[in-house]
């Protein structure tokens, strides 16, 4: 099956990557829109609401909703997204079913099913979940949304941050062992 | 192959998926004494506060026992098995099995109280004592909750939701003394406190006072006196081993089983919350009642059943839970902080609380407030026992991530598949 | 200027005040544009940027720039996802005055700030004339038909070295190089450009049959695999040079000067000497390597000789050597004493040639152009009849297959390319290369720019370029008539000059268009 795999000696840490992925999977699929107008962000309806300044400076920059993460440290940048394991940790830990492994060998998630408990992020060994705030299905409890990881874009040939990236730090390959 | 599991949760259910994907023809019968379609048990706080909608208690599809042409035998109560033999009896025939796998759960603890037994109380375990405490809710005000574990709390705050004053009483000195430490505790205590929960800790019921079987107060061993209409017993669940002990199967707290899930007598395994199985950080053997631990032993059990020499390496304490909007994540022994090295990030205002036990260089503990970003790296940190002591001042700081972690580690875990 | 507050750790936009010591600063050269519509705060350029010039104010939650830190290298530009950056210049300058120059203006402010010699990168950039531009070619019509590239062969081999005294069976015959394509990658040290540039012009070279040169930073062992295809360089630092160096290599050049700054060494700033260049050049990391002016055992013609043969008994007679000089004046005189001092090559770096770091007065104004010397070299070492004792390679802002052929028919063997190389490979000629923070991994070895130049990507590139030249190349030749490289070599009859005065004629040699 292929995966996204990184070559960390290649990446330049520009993070367009992200930008891709978060373009990607929003509704207009253009970066202008999704980012101004959709506003996908963390804690953000707007990307042009002027936060509160103290909030803004303790916050850093304000993480973008993508299910690719580049992760830094020091010269070491590489970016990282969900395995698509065979025995994912996530879906053996998931509370009521909503992550599960699909016939292609994807792991993917029932978006209507899950309440947001983050059982997967605690499960999940690589840090590839984030809670995505931008919808709720238990808007009862505060802070809800579901869960986010890569789906290894269905609805493209090849991923959009393997596409994008200017070093191809990310290739998409099968490495299975037969 | 005829396959026999008894208990329909998680450990049931991975197994199941393991056995049909090893053994495609075998036949697969699974015994439960709850008749509902395989649910999920954490799901019924959210139930009873009304907050989620019923068919995202279940875990998998309606057709699911069809699909994997599975006997799914439900409402129907195991009573014996008989190791010699191999057979498991029920309440409606008997039950022939090459395998056995027992995934019987966990069962609640009621503890003896003065008055206790005059009057109706309610446990917290199943979907059908949510339906019942619901039920009970109506028309009553003043609810007392006995235990302020994860069971105890989750049900305070959902009989909270729907409107009922509540008090919870907890016997040790903070709340969720097991999954927590004090400082982690104590935050929760707030947000409790914030949601109109009273919590009494250091405290337990010393008499329940009724009127024709209807509880009207509760004295406190403290001396304090609360109003109570509605009592839930939730100061903890015992491994369920009655079936496995009857049958001469080696338990202690729970059923002893070794790393391929197998009990003390042949074809017969354990997994789950009734287990008893290996634990990475001690190398012993211990019940870990939590969900990912019972998916995975039951997985592991299904296919050493089904043939497929698998072992397993060892659970983990892991904790997940929230309360008012914060998160917690905790791993390990998050109390034992002796000859260890702690590391702590703290900042009261965010309700930000992190802290790690380190020692000899492995992390044996850790807890998680608030950020929950990319927790589960310390998930792989504790169980690959990797020793941290060359990253060690990165590993509370908001940016630590793979990134942090010696080449070959991330290079094991990101370019190879999974 | 006195611009920055640190708040938390990060840049904020505080208050811009003149300070003495920087008022070079002063005046921005480039304002950065950027539409705010377009601009999707995704950091990208704010990363990119190694010239402390874009930042992100999270009050605001918008990125700024500090302008007057813009060196226009367009990093931003490039890599901005919905290309919503342009740069340009600020506004109206300094009041027009063709004497004194925005240019010339900042150098007097700088030095007055430092006291200094100001620095650059890349070649002389003044306005002097280019003979290349003046001169054009011929081409057949009716009376010599051309030749069609695409139908018949074209061969464009040659061979650099010296040539036998006569032919025949039993002629003497020296070490030469073969090359497929008559264009070699320029002496570019380990040092002044990234490992990865170097490893892909090593690449680039096996592809394409041809070489490259070191440099004077010596040959790291990474890349002894290309051995095959490296010229070394002995420089006045002699940086790397050991007996073991020598043996990795197709060639050995003695480097007496190069085009951008005739008569004083070489230069590679502290800042760019990182632990992997150090070890190259046995030097301590972080020191300036300042190599000497002159090579202080070549005080004389004669010591010349001696260092060749020197090179030629470590390296048993089997590889030629080669000599570079800074095209200057009496240039022909000079070369003619190098090939009788048994030099099998002789490299001419003419006064556009491109450099890591150079003192920008001595870039600009020191040295002549390339056309001219090796017009002259050519016919001075044909009249002496020793053409033949060596190759001729024509170094100093070649820029296109035109002005190979025009270089050929001068009388060159072969060119170096520097400045065109690191254009393949995506240089914007922004002249910062002596600070190390190239934006395009090219002449830095800071471990997070070297990574945006990934030497497969380089290689790829810079084999294309060769393609590209080639192909052109063939059909320049073809239309003359002309099917191989050596009937070109020296032919001036192929060339007219083009708005030139008869002394510029004569010094070319060539004649007016039209006659």
């Amino acid at each position: 099956m292929r995966r996204v795999y990184p070559l960390e000696e290649r990446c330049i840490n520009c993070h367009l990557c992200e930008v891709a992925c978060i373009v990607e999977h929003s509704k207009t699929k253009s970066p202008v829109s999704a980012f101004h107008v959709e506003g996908l962000r963390f804690n953000r309806e707007d990307s042009r609401t002027v936060p509160d300044p103290a909030e803004a400076l303790a916050a850093g920059v304000p993480k973008p909703l993508t299910r690719t993460i580049v992760q830094t440290a020091g010269y070491v940048s590489v970016s990282t997204n969900c395995r698509h394991c065979a025995e994912p940790d996530c879906v053996l830990a998931c509370k009521n079913g909503s992550l599960y492994v699909n016939e292609d060998g994807r792991v993917l998630l029932h978006e209507d099913k899950c309440v947001g408990c983050w059982m997967c992020i605690m499960a999940c060994r690589y840090g590839a979940i984030t809670p995505n705030p931008t919808r709720r299905n238990v808007p009862a409890v505060k802070n809800n949304g579901i869960n986010h990881h890569c789906d290894l874009c269905p609805e493209r040939e090849t991923p959009a941050c393997v596409w994008v990236c200017p070093t191809k730090a990310l290739v998409f390959e099968d490495r299975d062992v037969p | 192959m005829n396959y026999v599991i008894i208990g329909n949760s998680f450990a049931g259910l991975f197994a199941t998926e393991a056995i049909r994907r090893t053994d495609p023809e075998g036949e697969i019968h699974i015994v439960s004494r709850e008749p509902q379609h395989v649910y999920s048990r954490a799901m019924i706080h959210e139930m009873l506060a009304g907050v989620v909608q019923e068919p995202m208690v279940y875990l998998r599809d309606w057709d699911f026992y069809q699909k994997m042409r599975v006997h799914a035998l439900l409402g129907r109560t195991a009573t014996g098995i008989d190791p010699k033999a191999q057979v498991v009896t029920t309440d409606a025939g008997e039950l022939p099995y090459d395998r056995l796998l027992i995934a019987t759960g966990g069962k609640p603890f009621v503890p003896p109280i003065n008055g206790l037994q005059q009057v109706q109380y309610h446990s917290f375990i199943t979907l059908e004592d949510a339906r019942k405490l619901k039920a009970a809710c109506e028309g009553r005000r003043d609810a007392v909750v006995l235990g302020a574990g994860l069971i105890g709390l989750q049900c305070a705050e959902a009989l909270r939701h729907v409107g009922m004053n509540v008090v919870v009483v907890e016997m040790a000195d903070t709340v969720l003394p097991m999954a927590l430490d004090a400082v982690a505790s104590e935050i929760i205590s707030r947000e409790l406190a914030e949601e109109g929960i009273e919590v009494h800790t250091g405290d337990t019921l010393d008499l329940v006072i009724s009127e024709d079987g209807h509880p009207t107060a509760c004295k406190l061993r403290s001396g304090g006196r609360v109003p109570c209409d509605l009592i839930v017993i939730a100061v903890g669940v015992r491994p369920n081993i009655d079936l496995a002990k009857d049958a001469g199967v080696v338990t202690d707290r729970g059923i002893v089983v070794n790393e391929r899930m197998e009990t003390s007598a042949p074809n017969v395994y354990a997994a789950g919350d009734c287990a008893q199985g290996p634990e990475i950080i001690t190398g012993m053997t211990m019940p870990i009642p939590v969900i990912p631990i019972a998916s995975t032993q039951g997985m592991i059990a299904g296919y050493n059943m089904a043939g497929k020499r698998r072992a397993y390496r060892g659970g983990l304490s892991l904790n997940a839970m929230q309360f008012g909007g914060v998160q917690v994540v905790s791993y390990g022994f998050v109390k034992d902080e002796r000859d260890g090295e702690v590391l702590r990030v703290e900042d009261p205002a965010r309700k930000v609380y992190k802290k790690l036990i380190i020692k000899d260089g492995l992390i044996t503990g850790a807890i998680f407030v608030k950020d929950i970003d990319r927790v589960g790296l310390f998930r792989h940190l504790i169980e690959r026992r990797i020793d941290v002591t060359s990253f060690k001042e990165h590993l509370l700081s908001p940016e630590f991530g793979v990134a942090h972690l010696p080449a070959e580690v991330r290079k094991e875990m990101f370019t190879t598949p999974q | 200027m006195n611009y920055y507050e640190e708040a938390n750790g990060r840049v904020a936009l505080g208050i811009r005040r003149p300070e003495p010591g920087d008022w070079h600063h002063g005046y921005a050269e480039f304002h950065v544009l950027r539409d705010d519509e377009r601009c999707i705060r995704c950091l990208v350029c704010v990363r990119q940027c190694p010239y402390d010039c874009t930042f992100y104010d999270p009050h605001r939650h918008a990125v700024y720039n500090i302008d007057e830190n813009c060196v226009n290298c367009r990093r931003c530009e490039f890599m901005c996802p919905t290309d919503a950056i342009e740069i340009t210049r600020w506004g109206a300058g300094f009041r027009e005055n063709d004497n004194w120059r925005h240019r010339t203006i900042r150098a007097i402010y700088k030095q007055a700030d430092t006291g200094a010699v100001n620095l650059s990168g890349l070649g002389n950039d003044l306005e002097y004339v280019s003979y290349f531009d003046r001169i054009v070619l011929d081409a057949s019509q009716v009376t010599n038909p051309s030749i069609d590239p695409l139908r018949e062969p074209m061969e464009m081999r040659t061979f650099l070295g010296r040539k036998p005294e006569r032919l025949g069976e039993d002629c003497e015959m020296h070490p030469n190089l073969q090359i497929e394509v008559p264009v070699i990658f320029a002496p570019m040290s380990f040092g002044a450009i990234s490992f990865n540039f170097q490893k892909g012009l090593a690449m680039a070279a096996k592809e394409m049959g041809t070489y490259f040169n070191t440099g004077e930073g010596g040959l790291h062992p990474d890349l002894r695999a290309y051995a095959d295809c490296a010229i070394v360089q002995v420089a006045s630092g002699r940086f790397g040079v050991s007996l073991d160096y020598l043996a990795h290599s197709a060639a050995c050049e003695i480097k007496i000067g190069q085009g951008a700054k005739p008569g004083i060494g070489g230069h590679l700033p502290g800042e760019k000497v990182t632990r992997e260049v150090s070890r190259t050049r046995m030097i301590p990391e972080g020191s300036d390597a300042l190599s000497p002016a002159p090579q202080h055992d070549i005080y004389s013609i004669e010591d010349l000789r001696l260092l060749i043969y020197a090179i030629k008994e470590a390296t048993e007679y089997a590889k030629p050597v080669s000599v570079k000089i800074a095209a200057v004046h009496h240039v022909a005189a000079i070369a003619s004493g190098i090939v009788r001092a048994g030099a099998d090559i002789v490299v001419l770096d003419g006064f556009r040639g491109g450099t890591g770091a150079a003192p920008t007065i001595i870039r600009d104004h020191v040295g002549i152009p390339i056309e001219v010397a090796l017009a002259q070299v050519d016919q001075r070492l044909r009249e002496e009849g020793i053409r033949h004792q060596a190759s001729l390679i024509a170094a100093g802002g070649i820029r296109s297959s035109a002005d190979i052929i025009k270089g050929l028919a001068l009388g060159a063997d072969a060119f170096y390319i520097g400045t065109a190389a690191m254009m393949a490979v995506g240089c914007t000629a922004c002249q910062q290369c002596h600070r190390g923070k190239c934006s395009w991994g090219i002449t830095t070895n800071r471990p997070d720019l070297a990574p945006r130049l990934q030497p497969e990507v380089a290689a790829e590139r810079l084999a294309n370029l060769l393609r590209g030249w080639a192909h052109e190349i063939k059909e320049m030749l073809g239309l003359m008539g002309l099917n191989s490289i050596e009937s070109l070599r020296g032919n001036r009859l192929k060339l007219r000059g083009v708005g030139l005065t008869q002394v510029e004629l004569d010094a070319l040699g060539i004649q007016q268009a039209g006659l």
